[in-house]
């Protein structure tokens, strides 16, 4: 890695003023992506700030309607919490997913989230709940945030502090990991709210992840895996590499969409 | 350039490194730790896996800096003196290792799943929460025999679920 | 034309296999994965390698009053030679296991060897510790002789110990080298022996192998679920080593079968698999348990009949997984699949009648 300076901060106001005091500051959480990105030579920020001490990015509560789960909490605490398995059981399980046991013990939701990785889990889940990125100055939608391959709303300097779930009344995820990379290539994340039904897939979009429009209105039409035999994503829209054609994705995604609403609550992990 | 502070293995360390330092680099560069060995540096292979705080995690992606002001055990913590940890013991008696350059983290890895994980442990279970340690010896095989023995000696034989000797067991999938 | 091949019970192994891995069962497993929804492939592979390596090996046999240690010119790196090196010295010699050391790697000590490669070092390294054992009984019984004053062939050497049955006097071998110390200064270092031997005949590991894949066909993922393999690999010295030999090479094999792609971009000569990010692998989760049974056919080709067993875990390996994959895509084809056989691969295979 380049050199660089290591700050951790205890507030969010002491992060924010080191950030602006850094030539070019990058926020640190995990550092499960961002560590081996550096490490490649990749990135060089001139300073690092780790935001995992600060009290305001901890914590998960929920309260009937909402769950929020602190930006800062690891996956492998998402995972474990019963908070979070009474309110959305299949997001506890889809933490208890990402990556191995020891990547779990690191990676946060906040640092997911803020990453947009195309293959990673999470942005699937919080974009098919319609969650809400709680940063430092603002509340944004997740059908605002996510807004390209590795690109999201948020603003240089701009802390993702918490997000923000509405408890849907079901929620699935099925997901097709590559046996090399393991990340997916297709997740598909399926919430229904009354009749209204969002479905997420990340692993597969070219531009990262998207929500089907035919599929959500056939599911919110008639919620069972018969109702999207006839959905098509165009393949053109999607990734095409070595782990798979856009063909192929396409397909996946229609196949585990149904695998997903076959098994309402559950998560689904092929291999 | 800052001075950091934590504990290795028990004991106090304090000294200055420069701040993009690895976590695993550090242990074997500044403390003369090799014990946690640098397989691929890309995350993968879980030849550096340390226990921070008791939870086992990569040394190689985290920066000796993140460590600071918390506990790290390596494997030359694992041992009482002479005794050996029943990880250790169970490696060595099961032949869960051959060239040895993953058996530092195997061992880690396995001692904190054993000692963290709230439920039954069966082979599938522990195929599947290993998955982020990588050997190229043993074919896993014996990691596994060696790491259930461990598990039954030290949680006691109603958590863990040992194979039928002479048949192997049928390969569950999740969600399969 | 073509080599001959030293032993081998073929088709008693192949029977054998088929036994331990219930390939009687395997139908009604590939019907019952059907009734899944699920294409089930049943792999066969029968297998012989050639193992030969350098021809040149040396052991130095260096018998002192504190223990025996050998010196030897492999090197290993997992295979335990310091183990079952041990095993055949003290076998040989009628010593204690734990009275061995097994020296080696080290170019300031070992003067000469042929490294570890092809399968060569038990059979190159127990041949050659086995004439230097010869050497150094010969040397005993001449250094007792002498020290008694009777005939070297007055003495008797049986079960590790030397006994003069005109002085009544036996000794074993850590008394003799006491002995041999007090009667010439040539010896106050130990009894040495230094033997070479060169073998330049192939011996012939051989065995079989039976695999079950599961396919997936709606995502080409696959599942490899029951993995069983009878290798003869001569006599066997230490079956936990082997067996861990056999492991680990089955694993490599399937490996090369199923996810280790190094893939290159055509365009720009980019390696695209360069970390194990992309570079598939074969980890805790997609390999299961094997039931692996050695078999013992002694090779005539040198003095412990010894084959080989680093090798006959990955020989039959990419054949059975390919085998199986063919058995599983036989209604598509069945098709030509290139390895690492991945979903891809394989989903194309099904929808597209092209791999």
């Amino acid at each position: 890695m380049y050199p660089f300076a290591y700050h951790r901060p205890k507030t969010l106001a002491q992060a924010k003023e080191m950030f602006a005091a850094g030539a070019d500051a990058t926020f640190l959480s995990g550092g499960h992506t961002l560590l081996p990105t550096m490490k490649q030579r990749l990135a060089s920020p001139s300073d690092l700030i780790d935001l995992t001490a600060i009290a305001e990015l901890r914590g998960i509560a929920a309260d009937g309607k909402l769950l929020k789960i602190g930006a800062a909490m690891t996956h492998a605490e998402v995972s474990a919490s019963p908070i979070v398995r009474l309110a959305i059981p299949v997001l506890a399980d889809l933490a208890g997913s990402i990556g191995d046991r020891h990547v779990r013990h690191r990676g946060t939701i906040g640092g997911s989230t803020a990453n947009n990785d195309p293959a990673a889990d999470y942005p699937a889940a919080v974009l098919a709940l319609g969650a809400t990125i709680i940063t430092d100055s603002r509340r944004i939608a997740a059908d605002d945030f996510f807004t390209g391959l590795y690109a999201t709303a948020r603003e240089p300097g701009e802390i993702v502090t918490a997000i923000e779930f509405p408890i849907p009344n079901q929620a699935c995820y099925a997901k097709f990991r590559s046996p090399a990379s393991r990340y997916s290539i297709a997740g598909v994340f399926v919430a229904r709210s009354g009749a209204s039904v969002r479905l997420a897939v990340t692993g597969a979009g070219a531009s990262g992840v998207f929500r089907p429009a035919q599929f959500e209105a056939a599911l919110s039409a008639d919620f069972r895996p018969e109702a999207i035999a006839g959905c098509k994503v165009d393949p053109d829209l999607l990734l095409n590499d070595m782990n798979g054609t856009g063909e192929y994705r396409a397909y996946l995604i229609r196949v585990l969409a149904g695998r997903a609403v076959a098994k309402p609550g559950q998560i689904q992990s092929f291999k | 350039m800052s001075t950091i502070a934590m504990t290795v293995n028990g004991m106090n360390v304090t000294t200055d490194v420069e701040d993009s330092t690895l976590l695993a680099e550090f242990l074997r560069e500044h403390l003369g730790l090799t014990g946690t060995h640098v397989g691929c540096d890309t995350t993968q292979c879980g030849c550096c896996v340390v226990h921070l705080d008791g939870v086992s995690v990569k040394s190689c992606t985290v920066l000796a800096a993140q460590a600071a002001g918390h506990a790290v055990t390596t494997i030359e913590g694992l041992a009482k003196g002479a005794q050996l940890h029943p990880v250790q013991r169970a490696f060595r008696e099961c032949h869960g290792l051959q060239c040895g350059f993953c058996t530092p983290g195997m061992i880690m890895a396995a001692a904190e799943l054993i000692a963290t994980y709230p439920g039954k442990l069966d082979e599938h279970v522990v195929r599947e929460e290993m998955e982020g340690n990588l050997c190229r010896c043993t074919g896993y095989h014996n990691i596994v025999r060696a790491i259930l023995t461990a598990a039954e000696e030290m949680l006691g034989s109603d958590r863990v679920v040992r194979p039928a000797p002479d048949h192997p067991p049928a390969h569950a999938k999740a969600g399969g | 034309m073509g080599s001959q091949y030293d032993s081998g019970e073929y088709e008693k192994n192949m029977d054998r296999l088929l036994q331990i891995g219930d390939f009687a069962g395997a139908k009604i497993r590939q019907q019952q994965a059907r009734a899944r929804g699920k294409l089930y492939g049943i792999g066969f592979a029968n297998y012989v390698e050639s193992s030969i390596g350098t021809p040149k090996e040396r052991a130095d046999l260096i018998v002192r009053p504190a223990g025996v240690e050998v010196v030897i010119g492999t090197q290993p790196a997992g295979q335990g030679h310091e183990t079952s090196f041990a095993q055949v010295t003290a076998d040989l010699l009628g010593v204690a296991f734990e009275t061995v050391k097994i020296t080696l790697g080290d170019t300031d000590v070992v003067s000469a060897g042929g490294g570890t490669h092809s399968g060569r070092s038990m059979r190159h390294a127990s041949a050659v510790i086995s004439l230097a054992v010869t050497d150094m009984i010969e040397k005993g019984k001449a250094i007792l002789a002498d020290s008694l004053g009777v005939k070297p062939a007055d003495v008797q050497f049986e079960g590790g110990l030397f006994r003069s049955p005109a002085t009544n006097r036996t000794v074993d071998w850590f008394e003799l080298s006491r002995l041999a110390a007090t009667h010439s200064p040539d010896y106050a270092d130990g009894m040495k022996v230094r033997r070479d031997n060169e073998m330049h005949t192939p011996v012939f590991p051989n065995g079989a192998c039976c695999c079950e894949i599961e396919i997936d066909p709606e995502t080409g993922g696959v599942d490899l679920v029951r993995y069983a393999t009878v290798d003869d690999v001569g006599r066997c010295i230490n079956p936990m080593i082997v067996h861990g030999q056999t492991h680990g090479g089955i694993a490599q094999g399937v490996g090369q079968a199923l996810w280790e792609g190094c893939v290159i971009d055509p365009e720009s000569g980019q390696p695209l698999a360069a970390a194990f990010t992309e570079y598939g692998m074969p980890r805790f989760d997609n390999m299961p348990s094997f039931v692996t049974e050695i078999a013992e056919v002694l090779s005539p080709t040198n003095p412990m009949g010894v084959k080989a067993g680093g090798e006959g875990g990955t020989t039959p390996a990419p054949a059975v997984i390919m085998s199986a994959v063919e058995d599983a895509l036989l209604e598509y084809g069945p098709p030509v699949i290139s390895m690492p056989v991945t979903p891809l691969k394989i989903w194309n295979a099904i929808h597209k009648g092209r791999a």
